[in-house]
Protein backbone atom coordinates (compact mmCIF):
# COMPACT_ATOMS: atom_id res chain seq x y z
CA UNK A 1 0.00 0.00 0.00
CA UNK A 2 2.86 2.38 1.21
CA UNK A 3 3.94 2.52 -2.80
CA UNK A 4 0.85 3.07 -4.26
CA UNK A 5 0.79 5.94 -1.71
CA UNK A 6 4.26 7.40 -2.99
CA UNK A 7 3.12 7.08 -6.52
CA UNK A 8 -0.38 8.99 -5.95
CA UNK A 9 1.81 11.66 -4.52
CA UNK A 10 4.34 11.89 -6.88
CA UNK A 11 1.04 11.96 -9.50
CA UNK A 12 -0.02 15.10 -7.84
CA UNK A 13 3.24 16.57 -7.80
CA UNK A 14 3.58 16.14 -11.81
CA UNK A 15 -0.30 17.54 -12.32
CA UNK A 16 0.83 20.92 -10.20
CA UNK A 17 4.51 20.93 -12.03
CA UNK A 18 2.32 20.23 -15.20
CA UNK A 19 -0.22 23.02 -13.83
CA UNK A 20 3.15 25.57 -13.31
CA UNK A 21 4.28 25.27 -16.79
CA UNK A 22 1.09 25.96 -18.51
CA UNK A 23 0.80 29.36 -16.06
CA UNK A 24 4.23 29.82 -17.48
CA UNK A 25 2.83 29.74 -21.16
CA UNK A 26 0.00 31.93 -20.12
CA UNK A 27 1.52 34.54 -18.61
CA UNK A 28 4.73 34.71 -20.91
CA UNK A 29 2.12 35.84 -23.49
CA UNK A 30 0.31 37.90 -20.95
CA UNK A 31 3.65 39.58 -20.67
CA UNK A 32 3.82 39.79 -23.87
CA UNK A 33 0.52 42.27 -24.68
CA UNK A 34 1.03 44.06 -21.83
CA UNK A 35 4.63 45.04 -22.71
CA UNK A 36 3.45 45.83 -25.82
CA UNK A 37 0.57 47.74 -25.37
CA UNK A 38 0.20 49.30 -22.08
CA UNK A 39 4.43 50.39 -21.74
CA UNK A 40 4.92 50.07 -25.80
CA UNK A 41 8.44 48.20 -25.43
CA UNK A 42 8.28 44.61 -26.60
CA UNK A 43 9.83 42.06 -25.66
CA UNK A 44 11.64 39.57 -27.70
CA UNK A 45 11.87 36.78 -24.75
CA UNK A 46 8.45 36.40 -24.89
CA UNK A 47 7.36 34.71 -27.22
CA UNK A 48 10.13 32.00 -27.18
CA UNK A 49 9.31 31.36 -23.59
CA UNK A 50 5.53 30.61 -24.39
CA UNK A 51 7.29 28.80 -27.31
CA UNK A 52 9.35 26.79 -24.98
CA UNK A 53 6.69 26.24 -21.66
CA UNK A 54 4.41 24.86 -24.63
CA UNK A 55 6.77 21.89 -25.63
CA UNK A 56 7.26 21.41 -22.21
CA UNK A 57 3.76 21.73 -21.55
CA UNK A 58 3.17 18.94 -24.12
CA UNK A 59 5.89 16.50 -23.34
CA UNK A 60 6.01 16.91 -19.61
CA UNK A 61 2.27 15.66 -19.72
CA UNK A 62 2.69 13.12 -22.40
CA UNK A 63 5.32 11.97 -19.49
CA UNK A 64 4.14 12.07 -16.51
CA UNK A 65 0.19 13.33 -15.95
CA UNK A 66 -1.92 11.57 -18.71
CA UNK A 67 -2.25 7.90 -18.71
CA UNK A 68 -1.87 5.80 -22.14
CA UNK A 69 -5.64 5.45 -21.98
CA UNK A 70 -6.74 9.18 -21.64
CA UNK A 71 -5.42 9.41 -25.31
CA UNK A 72 -7.46 10.20 -28.27
CA UNK A 73 -8.10 6.63 -29.57
CA UNK A 74 -10.10 4.56 -31.80
CA UNK A 75 -12.33 2.64 -29.04
CA UNK A 76 -14.81 0.61 -31.66
CA UNK A 77 -12.44 -2.16 -32.72
CA UNK A 78 -11.01 -3.86 -29.67
CA UNK A 79 -13.97 -3.59 -26.98
CA UNK A 80 -16.01 -5.94 -29.28
CA UNK A 81 -13.42 -8.68 -28.95
CA UNK A 82 -14.05 -11.25 -26.50
CA UNK A 83 -12.22 -10.35 -22.98
CA UNK A 84 -9.25 -12.60 -23.86
CA UNK A 85 -9.02 -11.46 -27.21
CA UNK A 86 -9.15 -7.87 -26.46
CA UNK A 87 -6.31 -8.00 -23.39
CA UNK A 88 -4.26 -9.66 -26.43
CA UNK A 89 -4.79 -7.56 -28.91
CA UNK A 90 -4.78 -4.52 -26.86
CA UNK A 91 -1.04 -5.50 -25.39
CA UNK A 92 0.04 -6.60 -29.24
CA UNK A 93 -0.97 -2.66 -30.15
CA UNK A 94 1.05 -1.50 -27.04
CA UNK A 95 3.97 -3.67 -27.70
CA UNK A 96 4.01 -2.67 -31.28
CA UNK A 97 4.02 1.19 -29.61
CA UNK A 98 6.85 0.91 -27.19
CA UNK A 99 9.03 -1.52 -29.31
CA UNK A 100 8.88 1.99 -31.79
CA UNK A 101 10.36 4.02 -29.69
CA UNK A 102 12.01 1.82 -27.37
CA UNK A 103 13.92 1.37 -30.98
CA UNK A 104 14.33 5.35 -31.01
CA UNK A 105 15.68 6.04 -28.08
CA UNK A 106 19.10 5.99 -28.63
CA UNK A 107 19.24 7.98 -31.93
CA UNK A 108 16.80 10.78 -29.84
CA UNK A 109 19.14 10.84 -27.03
CA UNK A 110 21.90 11.23 -29.09
CA UNK A 111 20.41 14.19 -31.19
CA UNK A 112 19.65 15.88 -28.16
CA UNK A 113 23.24 15.64 -26.72
CA UNK A 114 24.02 17.01 -30.20
CA UNK A 115 21.56 20.28 -29.42
CA UNK A 116 23.07 20.95 -26.02
CA UNK A 117 25.65 22.52 -28.07
CA UNK A 118 22.63 24.49 -29.34
CA UNK A 119 21.11 27.62 -28.10
CA UNK A 120 17.82 29.39 -28.44
CA UNK A 121 18.06 32.86 -30.26
CA UNK A 122 17.16 35.31 -27.17
CA UNK A 123 16.94 33.21 -23.95
CA UNK A 124 20.65 31.66 -24.84
CA UNK A 125 18.92 28.36 -23.18
CA UNK A 126 20.77 24.84 -24.91
CA UNK A 127 18.29 23.32 -27.03
CA UNK A 128 19.21 20.09 -25.24
CA UNK A 129 17.25 21.37 -21.83
CA UNK A 130 14.29 23.11 -23.75
CA UNK A 131 14.16 19.68 -25.49
CA UNK A 132 14.68 17.10 -23.33
CA UNK A 133 11.50 16.47 -22.03
CA UNK A 134 11.00 14.71 -25.26
CA UNK A 135 13.31 12.47 -23.88
CA UNK A 136 11.40 11.83 -20.71
CA UNK A 137 7.92 11.25 -22.63
CA UNK A 138 9.71 8.50 -24.68
CA UNK A 139 11.33 6.78 -22.00
CA UNK A 140 7.58 7.14 -20.42
CA UNK A 141 5.52 5.71 -23.27
CA UNK A 142 8.05 2.93 -22.99
CA UNK A 143 7.17 2.31 -19.70
CA UNK A 144 3.56 2.45 -19.42
CA UNK A 145 3.07 0.46 -22.56
CA UNK A 146 5.36 -2.10 -20.16
CA UNK A 147 3.44 -1.36 -17.17
CA UNK A 148 -0.19 -2.06 -19.23
CA UNK A 149 1.19 -5.03 -20.50
CA UNK A 150 2.73 -6.72 -17.67
CA UNK A 151 -0.55 -5.69 -15.60
CA UNK A 152 -3.50 -5.33 -18.12
CA UNK A 153 -5.87 -5.50 -15.19
CA UNK A 154 -4.34 -1.78 -14.32
CA UNK A 155 -3.81 -0.99 -17.71
CA UNK A 156 -6.51 2.13 -17.59
CA UNK A 157 -3.98 3.71 -15.19
CA UNK A 158 -1.09 2.99 -17.22
CA UNK B 1 5.04 4.65 -52.34
CA UNK B 2 8.36 2.17 -51.01
CA UNK B 3 8.07 -0.81 -48.97
CA UNK B 4 9.21 1.87 -45.57
CA UNK B 5 6.18 3.80 -46.61
CA UNK B 6 4.07 0.25 -46.20
CA UNK B 7 5.52 -0.36 -42.96
CA UNK B 8 4.77 2.67 -41.51
CA UNK B 9 1.22 2.70 -42.80
CA UNK B 10 1.27 -0.81 -40.63
CA UNK B 11 2.47 0.19 -37.80
CA UNK B 12 0.17 3.32 -37.44
CA UNK B 13 -3.41 1.65 -38.82
CA UNK B 14 -2.31 -1.85 -36.61
CA UNK B 15 -1.55 0.00 -33.37
CA UNK B 16 -3.96 2.57 -33.63
CA UNK B 17 -6.77 -0.11 -34.46
CA UNK B 18 -5.62 -2.04 -31.84
CA UNK B 19 -6.50 1.10 -29.04
CA UNK B 20 -3.34 2.56 -28.98
CA UNK B 21 -3.13 6.41 -28.85
CA UNK B 22 -3.41 7.89 -32.50
CA UNK B 23 -1.27 10.50 -32.01
CA UNK B 24 1.66 8.04 -30.45
CA UNK B 25 0.58 5.63 -33.19
CA UNK B 26 1.72 8.11 -35.70
CA UNK B 27 5.04 8.63 -34.18
CA UNK B 28 5.53 4.97 -34.03
CA UNK B 29 4.54 4.62 -37.36
CA UNK B 30 7.29 7.72 -38.04
CA UNK B 31 10.34 5.83 -36.49
CA UNK B 32 9.39 2.70 -38.10
CA UNK B 33 10.04 4.20 -41.08
CA UNK B 34 12.96 5.87 -40.29
CA UNK B 35 14.71 2.77 -39.24
CA UNK B 36 13.23 0.68 -42.44
CA UNK B 37 15.14 3.42 -44.57
CA UNK B 38 18.15 3.51 -42.32
CA UNK B 39 17.78 7.04 -41.62
CA UNK B 40 19.41 8.39 -38.53
CA UNK B 41 16.51 7.74 -35.77
CA UNK B 42 17.06 10.93 -33.82
CA UNK B 43 15.07 12.59 -37.15
CA UNK B 44 11.92 11.76 -35.16
CA UNK B 45 12.81 13.77 -32.24
CA UNK B 46 14.29 16.76 -34.49
CA UNK B 47 11.01 17.13 -37.42
CA UNK B 48 8.65 17.24 -34.04
CA UNK B 49 10.58 19.23 -32.10
CA UNK B 50 11.70 22.14 -34.15
CA UNK B 51 7.94 22.17 -36.06
CA UNK B 52 6.69 22.40 -32.47
CA UNK B 53 8.96 24.89 -31.57
CA UNK B 54 8.32 27.33 -34.85
CA UNK B 55 4.77 27.04 -35.00
CA UNK B 56 3.44 30.13 -32.79
CA UNK B 57 0.09 30.16 -33.84
CA UNK B 58 -0.85 26.77 -32.60
CA UNK B 59 -0.06 28.46 -28.82
CA UNK B 60 -3.96 29.53 -29.44
CA UNK B 61 -4.89 26.53 -29.05
CA UNK B 62 -4.44 25.70 -25.33
CA UNK B 63 -5.46 29.39 -24.46
CA UNK B 64 -8.51 28.82 -26.24
CA UNK B 65 -8.79 25.37 -24.21
CA UNK B 66 -7.54 27.17 -20.96
CA UNK B 67 -10.37 29.83 -21.44
CA UNK B 68 -13.31 27.21 -22.26
CA UNK B 69 -12.13 25.54 -18.79
CA UNK B 70 -12.16 28.82 -16.78
CA UNK B 71 -15.88 29.96 -18.21
CA UNK B 72 -16.77 26.15 -17.50
CA UNK B 73 -15.74 25.94 -13.79
CA UNK B 74 -17.35 29.59 -12.92
CA UNK B 75 -21.15 30.52 -13.43
CA UNK B 76 -20.77 31.56 -16.87
CA UNK B 77 -23.24 28.30 -18.43
CA UNK B 78 -25.96 29.64 -15.39
CA UNK B 79 -25.75 33.28 -17.17
CA UNK B 80 -25.66 32.52 -20.93
CA UNK B 81 -28.66 29.89 -19.77
CA UNK B 82 -30.35 32.80 -18.42
CA UNK B 83 -30.48 35.00 -21.30
CA UNK B 84 -31.44 32.13 -23.88
CA UNK B 85 -34.56 31.50 -21.29
CA UNK B 86 -35.51 34.97 -21.01
CA UNK B 87 -35.62 35.56 -25.18
CA UNK B 88 -37.03 31.98 -26.08
CA UNK B 89 -38.52 29.89 -23.42
CA UNK B 90 -41.98 31.49 -24.52
CA UNK B 91 -42.12 29.54 -27.82
CA UNK B 92 -42.97 25.89 -27.99
CA UNK B 93 -40.22 23.59 -27.46
CA UNK B 94 -38.58 26.80 -25.51
CA UNK B 95 -36.22 24.94 -23.55
CA UNK B 96 -34.83 23.47 -27.12
CA UNK B 97 -34.76 26.34 -28.63
CA UNK B 98 -32.59 28.14 -25.55
CA UNK B 99 -30.16 24.98 -25.31
CA UNK B 100 -29.46 26.31 -29.46
CA UNK B 101 -29.39 29.70 -28.88
CA UNK B 102 -27.23 29.55 -25.66
CA UNK B 103 -24.91 27.71 -27.89
CA UNK B 104 -24.23 30.61 -29.94
CA UNK B 105 -23.86 32.71 -27.65
CA UNK B 106 -21.38 30.46 -25.85
CA UNK B 107 -19.78 29.72 -29.14
CA UNK B 108 -18.63 33.76 -29.41
CA UNK B 109 -16.41 32.85 -26.49
CA UNK B 110 -15.24 29.01 -26.71
CA UNK B 111 -13.62 27.10 -29.93
CA UNK B 112 -14.18 23.80 -29.01
CA UNK B 113 -17.43 21.83 -29.15
CA UNK B 114 -16.66 19.99 -26.05
CA UNK B 115 -16.63 22.55 -23.74
CA UNK B 116 -20.22 23.79 -25.21
CA UNK B 117 -20.99 20.28 -24.76
CA UNK B 118 -19.79 19.77 -21.14
CA UNK B 119 -20.20 23.56 -20.29
CA UNK B 120 -23.79 24.84 -21.33
CA UNK B 121 -25.06 21.97 -22.78
CA UNK B 122 -24.86 19.70 -19.39
CA UNK B 123 -26.70 23.10 -18.10
CA UNK B 124 -29.57 22.83 -20.46
CA UNK B 125 -29.71 18.83 -20.41
CA UNK B 126 -30.60 19.26 -16.46
CA UNK B 127 -33.22 22.18 -17.49
CA UNK B 128 -34.74 20.14 -20.02
CA UNK B 129 -35.04 17.17 -17.99
CA UNK B 130 -36.77 19.03 -14.61
CA UNK B 131 -40.07 17.27 -14.23
CA UNK B 132 -39.83 15.35 -17.44
CA UNK B 133 -40.91 17.53 -19.67
CA UNK B 134 -38.28 16.24 -22.37
CA UNK B 135 -37.07 13.25 -22.79
CA UNK B 136 -33.26 12.96 -21.61
CA UNK B 137 -32.50 11.10 -25.11
CA UNK B 138 -33.85 14.12 -27.15
CA UNK B 139 -32.29 16.87 -24.57
CA UNK B 140 -28.53 15.19 -25.02
CA UNK B 141 -29.47 15.00 -28.85
CA UNK B 142 -29.88 19.01 -29.15
CA UNK B 143 -26.92 19.24 -26.75
CA UNK B 144 -24.58 17.43 -28.87
CA UNK B 145 -25.84 18.71 -32.10
CA UNK B 146 -25.88 22.47 -31.01
CA UNK B 147 -22.84 22.01 -29.65
CA UNK B 148 -21.16 21.29 -32.93
CA UNK B 149 -21.47 25.49 -33.67
CA UNK B 150 -18.74 26.25 -31.28
CA UNK B 151 -15.97 25.62 -33.60
CA UNK B 152 -17.71 27.42 -36.32
CA UNK B 153 -18.48 30.86 -34.70
CA UNK B 154 -14.84 32.07 -33.86
CA UNK B 155 -12.96 31.75 -31.62
CA UNK B 156 -12.40 27.79 -33.55
CA UNK B 157 -9.75 25.52 -32.41
CA UNK B 158 -9.90 23.35 -35.55
CA UNK B 159 -9.77 27.12 -37.59
CA UNK B 160 -6.73 27.49 -36.08
CA UNK B 161 -5.08 24.15 -37.27
CA UNK B 162 -6.40 24.22 -41.05
CA UNK B 163 -4.68 27.77 -40.62
CA UNK B 164 -1.35 25.91 -39.64
CA UNK B 165 -1.45 23.33 -42.62
CA UNK B 166 -3.00 25.39 -44.84
CA UNK B 167 -1.70 28.98 -44.73
CA UNK B 168 -4.66 30.68 -44.84
CA UNK B 169 -5.49 33.78 -42.28
CA UNK B 170 -6.75 32.63 -38.99
CA UNK B 171 -8.96 35.94 -38.92
CA UNK B 172 -10.16 35.33 -42.24
CA UNK B 173 -11.49 31.47 -41.45
CA UNK B 174 -13.09 33.12 -38.36
CA UNK B 175 -14.83 35.54 -39.80
CA UNK B 176 -16.35 33.20 -42.69
CA UNK B 177 -17.24 30.82 -39.82
CA UNK B 178 -19.81 33.12 -38.96
CA UNK B 179 -22.38 32.90 -41.71
CA UNK B 180 -22.40 29.08 -41.65
CA UNK B 181 -22.91 28.64 -37.60
CA UNK B 182 -26.28 31.41 -37.71
CA UNK B 183 -27.22 28.58 -40.45
CA UNK B 184 -26.54 25.68 -38.32
CA UNK B 185 -28.40 27.29 -35.60
CA UNK B 186 -31.26 28.11 -37.88
CA UNK B 187 -31.45 24.69 -39.47
CA UNK B 188 -31.51 22.99 -36.30
CA UNK B 189 -34.05 25.26 -34.97
CA UNK B 190 -36.32 24.42 -38.14
CA UNK B 191 -36.03 20.86 -37.09
CA UNK B 192 -37.10 22.15 -33.26
CA UNK B 193 -40.08 23.57 -34.41
CA UNK B 194 -41.15 20.75 -36.23
CA UNK B 195 -40.18 17.94 -33.68
CA UNK B 196 -42.06 20.33 -31.05
CA UNK B 197 -45.30 20.33 -33.37
CA UNK B 198 -45.57 16.76 -33.23
CA UNK B 199 -44.61 15.95 -29.73
CA UNK B 200 -46.53 19.02 -28.25
CA UNK B 201 -43.29 20.14 -26.66
CA UNK B 202 -44.09 22.57 -23.30
CA UNK B 203 -44.00 26.04 -23.44
CA UNK B 204 -42.24 27.75 -20.65
CA UNK B 205 -43.91 30.93 -18.66
CA UNK B 206 -42.78 33.77 -20.72
CA UNK B 207 -39.71 35.91 -19.30
CA UNK B 208 -41.50 39.69 -19.16
CA UNK B 209 -39.97 41.75 -21.71
CA UNK B 210 -39.00 44.30 -19.29
CA UNK B 211 -37.55 42.09 -17.53
CA UNK B 212 -34.88 41.31 -20.42
CA UNK B 213 -32.70 44.02 -20.59
CA UNK B 214 -31.84 42.71 -16.74
CA UNK B 215 -30.76 39.38 -17.48
CA UNK B 216 -28.69 40.96 -20.26
CA UNK B 217 -26.69 42.99 -18.24
CA UNK B 218 -25.93 39.81 -16.28
CA UNK B 219 -24.34 38.35 -19.15
CA UNK B 220 -22.93 41.45 -20.72
CA UNK B 221 -19.74 40.81 -19.60
CA UNK B 222 -18.57 37.33 -21.23
CA UNK B 223 -21.12 38.58 -24.14
CA UNK B 224 -17.89 41.35 -25.05
CA UNK B 225 -15.70 38.74 -24.90
CA UNK B 226 -15.85 37.73 -28.68
CA UNK B 227 -16.06 41.84 -29.54
CA UNK B 228 -12.10 42.09 -27.65
CA UNK B 229 -11.39 39.19 -29.22
CA UNK B 230 -12.66 39.12 -33.04
CA UNK B 231 -11.83 43.22 -32.69
CA UNK B 232 -8.30 42.83 -31.43
CA UNK B 233 -7.42 40.15 -34.49
CA UNK B 234 -9.23 42.30 -37.12
CA UNK B 235 -7.54 45.84 -35.99
CA UNK B 236 -4.11 44.16 -36.43
CA UNK B 237 -3.74 44.44 -32.20
CA UNK B 238 -3.40 40.99 -31.92
CA UNK B 239 -2.23 38.08 -33.46
CA UNK B 240 -4.61 35.00 -32.97
CA UNK B 241 -2.30 33.10 -30.11
CA UNK B 242 -2.33 36.68 -28.48
CA UNK B 243 -5.82 37.11 -28.81
CA UNK B 244 -6.47 34.02 -27.43
CA UNK B 245 -4.25 34.61 -24.15
CA UNK B 246 -6.21 37.97 -23.56
CA UNK B 247 -9.68 36.18 -24.00
CA UNK B 248 -8.17 33.54 -21.30
CA UNK B 249 -7.05 36.34 -19.00
CA UNK B 250 -10.65 38.09 -19.83
CA UNK B 251 -12.34 34.93 -18.84
CA UNK B 252 -10.25 34.40 -15.84
CA UNK B 253 -10.72 38.03 -14.58
CA UNK B 254 -14.58 37.83 -14.65
CA UNK B 255 -14.42 34.23 -12.67
CA UNK B 256 -11.91 35.28 -10.07
CA UNK B 257 -12.87 38.92 -9.13
CA UNK B 258 -16.28 40.12 -11.02
CA UNK B 259 -18.73 36.54 -10.48
CA UNK B 260 -16.05 35.16 -7.59
CA UNK B 261 -16.64 31.75 -9.40
CA UNK B 262 -13.29 30.36 -9.12
CA UNK B 263 -11.26 30.89 -6.09
CA UNK B 264 -7.22 29.99 -6.20
CA UNK B 265 -7.19 26.20 -5.74
CA UNK B 266 -9.69 26.03 -8.39
CA UNK B 267 -7.32 27.78 -10.55
CA UNK B 268 -4.83 25.53 -9.84
CA UNK B 269 -7.34 22.49 -10.48
CA UNK B 270 -8.41 24.37 -14.61
CA UNK B 271 -4.28 25.03 -15.06
CA UNK B 272 -3.34 21.50 -14.42
CA UNK B 273 -6.67 20.25 -16.38
CA UNK B 274 -5.94 22.71 -19.37
CA UNK B 275 -2.30 21.58 -19.00
CA UNK B 276 -3.52 17.75 -19.94
CA UNK B 277 -5.90 18.48 -22.29
CA UNK B 278 -3.34 20.23 -24.20
CA UNK B 279 -1.00 17.45 -23.92
CA UNK B 280 -3.41 15.31 -25.08
CA UNK B 281 -4.57 17.31 -28.37
CA UNK B 282 -0.45 17.98 -28.53
CA UNK B 283 0.74 14.51 -29.27
CA UNK B 284 -1.25 14.52 -31.92
CA UNK B 285 -0.67 17.79 -33.23
CA UNK B 286 3.01 16.07 -33.05
CA UNK B 287 2.37 12.60 -34.61
CA UNK B 288 0.96 14.58 -37.52
CA UNK B 289 4.43 16.07 -37.71
CA UNK B 290 5.94 13.63 -38.04
CA UNK B 291 3.15 11.59 -40.43
CA UNK B 292 3.70 14.88 -42.83
CA UNK B 293 7.29 15.26 -43.25
CA UNK B 294 6.93 10.97 -44.23
CA UNK B 295 4.78 11.82 -46.79
CA UNK B 296 6.37 15.06 -48.59
CA UNK B 297 9.46 12.92 -48.48
CA UNK B 298 7.38 10.31 -50.17
CA UNK B 299 5.93 12.76 -52.43
CA UNK B 300 2.27 11.54 -51.80
CA UNK B 301 0.49 15.04 -51.46
CA UNK B 302 1.70 15.61 -55.17
CA UNK B 303 0.93 12.10 -56.31
CA UNK B 304 -2.52 12.53 -54.95
CA UNK B 305 -3.21 16.37 -56.32
CA UNK B 306 -1.94 14.83 -60.07
CA UNK B 307 -4.41 12.04 -59.39
CA UNK B 308 -7.25 14.44 -58.41
CA UNK B 309 -6.49 16.87 -61.34
CA UNK B 310 -6.47 14.05 -63.80
CA UNK B 311 -10.39 13.27 -62.96
CA UNK B 312 -11.05 16.99 -64.10
CA UNK B 313 -14.09 17.14 -61.28
CA UNK B 314 -14.05 21.28 -61.45
CA UNK B 315 -14.09 22.97 -58.07
CA UNK B 316 -17.16 21.92 -57.25
CA UNK B 317 -16.81 18.00 -58.11
CA UNK B 318 -13.67 18.39 -55.92
CA UNK B 319 -15.36 19.67 -53.22
CA UNK B 320 -18.41 17.02 -53.20
CA UNK B 321 -15.91 14.63 -53.39
CA UNK B 322 -14.04 15.96 -50.20
CA UNK B 323 -17.28 16.42 -48.21
CA UNK B 324 -18.14 12.96 -48.64
CA UNK B 325 -14.80 11.42 -48.11
CA UNK B 326 -14.65 13.29 -44.70
CA UNK B 327 -18.49 12.67 -43.77
CA UNK B 328 -16.79 8.64 -43.96
CA UNK B 329 -13.52 9.24 -42.26
CA UNK B 330 -15.48 11.57 -39.85
CA UNK B 331 -17.39 8.56 -38.29
CA UNK B 332 -13.96 7.02 -37.44
CA UNK B 333 -11.40 9.61 -36.72
CA UNK B 334 -11.02 12.75 -34.70
CA UNK B 335 -10.72 15.70 -35.93
CA UNK B 336 -7.07 16.84 -35.18
CA UNK B 337 -6.25 13.73 -36.81
CA UNK B 338 -8.03 14.55 -40.17
CA UNK B 339 -7.03 18.29 -40.17
CA UNK B 340 -3.60 17.27 -39.70
CA UNK B 341 -3.14 14.43 -41.81
CA UNK B 342 -5.53 14.15 -43.95
CA UNK B 343 -6.54 18.03 -45.25
CA UNK B 344 -3.05 18.55 -46.43
CA UNK B 345 -3.08 15.79 -48.68
CA UNK B 346 -5.93 17.44 -50.38
CA UNK B 347 -4.78 21.08 -50.30
CA UNK B 348 -2.76 20.82 -53.27
CA UNK B 349 -5.58 19.56 -55.29
CA UNK B 350 -7.66 22.37 -53.65
CA UNK B 351 -5.32 24.91 -54.85
CA UNK B 352 -5.09 23.68 -58.01
CA UNK B 353 -8.84 23.31 -58.73
CA UNK B 354 -8.58 27.04 -58.30
CA UNK B 355 -10.85 26.77 -54.70
CA UNK B 356 -10.60 29.21 -52.42
CA UNK B 357 -8.89 28.21 -48.87
CA UNK B 358 -10.98 30.15 -46.59
CA UNK B 359 -13.63 28.71 -48.18
CA UNK B 360 -12.20 25.05 -48.51
CA UNK B 361 -11.08 25.66 -44.41
CA UNK B 362 -14.83 26.68 -43.66
CA UNK B 363 -16.53 24.03 -45.02
CA UNK B 364 -13.86 20.90 -44.46
CA UNK B 365 -14.73 22.23 -40.16
CA UNK B 366 -18.28 22.25 -40.75
CA UNK B 367 -17.76 18.44 -42.22
CA UNK B 368 -15.89 17.91 -39.25
CA UNK B 369 -18.10 19.15 -36.52
CA UNK B 370 -20.91 16.46 -38.32
CA UNK B 371 -18.52 13.55 -37.92
CA UNK B 372 -18.31 14.68 -33.89
CA UNK B 373 -21.90 13.17 -33.94
CA UNK B 374 -21.57 10.47 -35.80
CA UNK B 375 -21.09 6.60 -34.49
CA UNK B 376 -19.04 4.50 -34.15
CA UNK B 377 -16.54 7.92 -33.41
CA UNK B 378 -18.25 10.88 -32.44
CA UNK B 379 -17.00 12.54 -29.30
CA UNK B 380 -19.38 14.57 -28.66
CA UNK B 381 -21.71 11.62 -27.99
CA UNK B 382 -18.87 9.57 -25.81
CA UNK B 383 -18.69 12.35 -24.15
CA UNK B 384 -22.34 13.47 -23.37
CA UNK B 385 -23.48 10.18 -23.00
CA UNK B 386 -21.21 9.28 -20.23
CA UNK B 387 -22.11 12.69 -18.53
CA UNK B 388 -25.52 12.62 -18.33
CA UNK B 389 -25.68 8.24 -18.50
CA UNK B 390 -27.76 8.06 -21.61
CA UNK B 391 -26.30 5.02 -24.15
CA UNK B 392 -25.16 6.13 -27.05
CA UNK B 393 -27.92 4.37 -29.58
CA UNK B 394 -30.67 6.14 -28.10
CA UNK B 395 -29.06 9.65 -28.37
CA UNK B 396 -28.15 8.41 -31.96
CA UNK B 397 -31.90 8.17 -32.68
CA UNK B 398 -32.61 11.73 -31.68
CA UNK B 399 -29.72 12.72 -33.18
CA UNK B 400 -30.61 11.37 -36.87
CA UNK B 401 -33.03 15.09 -38.25
CA UNK B 402 -30.40 17.60 -36.79
CA UNK B 403 -27.67 15.76 -38.28
CA UNK B 404 -29.60 15.80 -41.43
CA UNK B 405 -29.95 19.07 -41.32
CA UNK B 406 -26.63 20.08 -40.48
CA UNK B 407 -25.50 18.03 -43.69
CA UNK B 408 -28.22 20.18 -45.77
CA UNK B 409 -26.13 23.11 -44.41
CA UNK B 410 -23.13 22.20 -45.28
CA UNK B 411 -23.82 20.99 -48.90
CA UNK B 412 -25.55 24.57 -48.62
CA UNK B 413 -22.61 26.58 -47.97
CA UNK B 414 -20.19 24.40 -49.93
CA UNK B 415 -22.34 25.55 -53.30
CA UNK B 416 -22.35 28.78 -52.26
CA UNK B 417 -19.43 29.94 -51.41
CA UNK B 418 -20.20 33.67 -50.90
CA UNK B 419 -22.41 32.58 -47.51
CA UNK B 420 -18.61 31.48 -46.52
CA UNK B 421 -16.72 34.47 -48.56
CA UNK B 422 -18.70 37.63 -47.93
CA UNK B 423 -17.30 38.68 -44.30
CA UNK B 424 -13.98 37.94 -45.48
CA UNK B 425 -14.12 40.14 -48.07
CA UNK B 426 -15.89 43.28 -46.34
CA UNK B 427 -12.96 43.16 -43.88
CA UNK B 428 -10.57 43.38 -46.78
CA UNK B 429 -9.96 39.13 -47.60
CA UNK B 430 -8.59 39.35 -50.67
CA UNK B 431 -9.61 36.05 -52.13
Amino acid sequence: MRSSEGIERLKRWADLIGAGLFAVLFLSLVVQVVRRFVFGTPAAWTEELASIAFVWVIFWGTAFAVPLSTHVAVDFVVPRFAPRVRRASYALGLAALGGCFLWALPGTADYLRFMMRERTPVLDWPYGVVYGVFLAAAVMVVLRCLAAIVRPEAADEA
Amino acid sequence: MSAAFGLMLVAFVGIALLRGPIGLAMIAGGIAYLGATGQDMGLAAEQILNSLFGSFVLIAVPMFIFAANVMNSGTLSERIYGLAHAIMGRFRGGLAHVNVLASVIFSGMSGSAIADAVGPGMVEIEMMCRNNRYSRPFSVAVSAASATIGPIIPPSIPMVLYALVSGASVGALFLGGVVPGLLMAAAMMLVIIWIARRRNFPMEAPVPWREIPRVFVRTLLPLLMPVVLLGGIYSGVFTPTEAAAVAALYALVLALFVYRALDWRGLVSVLAESARSSAVVGVIICGAFLFNYVLATEQIPARIADWFVALDLGPLGFLLVANLVFLVLGCLLDTTTLLLVLVPLLLPVARAVGVDLVHFGVVIVVNMMIGLLTPPYGVLLFVLSGLAGTPVKEIVRELVPFIAALIAVLFLITFVPSLVLALPRLAGYPG
